[in-house]
């Protein structure tokens, strides 16, 4: 029970983000937007750190340099969403999101680059996208 | 319009990707230090950007408001229940459940005009195409769950 109240306030406070995100946008410049956003959050997920359990911090050497770069699309991510948000809505935005990021994984996995496994597109995959961009298309009449 | 959904579909395929080298992250670094890891770097990759295409723009907080600071928290929230839904329901539970509550509550937010947003009139269009979405999600899932049974 706890645990389906935590995954629906996770999608809320996604939702939310991404109207709060648009809101700091109408104030100031997307990549101010962008940087400021993420410091905070930083800044909260750091003082949670130092509060809670450490796990080591050695594994970063661990880590293939080239995904230490992940957060970092986190600026195009944020900066893109603020536009698209304030020009299109939350629904429409966040659904055609939502769509491009399952398509590009699954791209990733068809090409079996970035050390994923290969594994071609499920035919159950190609009709949950196509069903999905029709949502999306309804949504935006 | 146009513009509005290449951004989203822009905004989706880097957090597609983002998710992909996170997850090759988190085979050595997890939990809170790896979260704070990941927003550094995107608020530095902000920060370059804006000086790049800005110049020192990027540093003009005149139009912040004092709410908006906090605002980054909201952050925090989506990681907190997701680590515990995720703990309790096991990801692929979690994610559906977490995505249909996002669909219904970004609609709820149009529908009011909540904070910046443009008030628009629920349709009938926009309550179909939400559950298309949600039963084209269940039906693209459908393959990830026969794979992990194997």
């Amino acid at each position: 029970m706890i645990g389906i109240l935590m995954a629906i306030l996770t999608g809320f406070f996604i939702a939310l983000q991404s109207v709060t995100n648009a809101a700091i946008g109408s104030g100031v410049s997307t990549w101010t937007t962008a940087m400021i956003t993420q410091a905070v959050g930083a800044t909260g997920a750091l003082i949670i750190y130092l509060f809670s359990k450490k796990s080591h911090v050695n594994g970063f050497k661990k880590v293939k340099p080239l995904y230490l770069f992940g957060g970092s699309f986190g600026a195009i991510v944020v900066a893109s969403s603020v536009i698209a948000v304030t020009l299109v809505g939350a629904t429409v935005a966040i659904s055609l999101t939502l769509i491009a990021q399952l398509g590009t994984v699954v791209i990733i996995e068809a090409l079996g680059v970035f050390d994923v496994r290969k594994q071609p597109i499920a035919g159950m995959q190609w009709i949950g996208l196509t069903l999905m961009m029709i949502g999306v298309v309804f949504i935006s009449l | 319009m146009i513009l509005g959904g290449i951004l989203a579909v822009v905004a989706g395929a880097f957090i597609g990707l983002q998710n992909i080298f996170n997850r090759h992250l988190n085979e050595y670094v997890t939990g809170w230090i790896a979260t704070t890891f990941v927003l550094i770097t995107g608020s530095i990759a902000s920060l370059l950007f804006g000086l790049i295409l800005d110049g020192m723009d990027v540093f003009d907080f005149s139009g912040m408001k004092v709410s908006y600071w906090f605002f980054g928290l909201v952050g925090i929230g989506v990681i907190y229940c997701m680590m515990q839904a995720m703990k309790r329901l096991g990801p692929t539970k979690a994610v559906l459940i977490g995505v249909i509550a996002q669909l219904i509550f970004s609609l709820i937010f149009d529908v009011t005009g909540f904070l910046v947003l443009p008030q628009v009139n629920l349709k009938w269009v926009d309550i179909l195409g939400v559950v298309l979405i949600i039963i084209g999600l269940l039906i693209f899932n459908m393959k990830s769950k026969v794979q992990t049974n194997k």
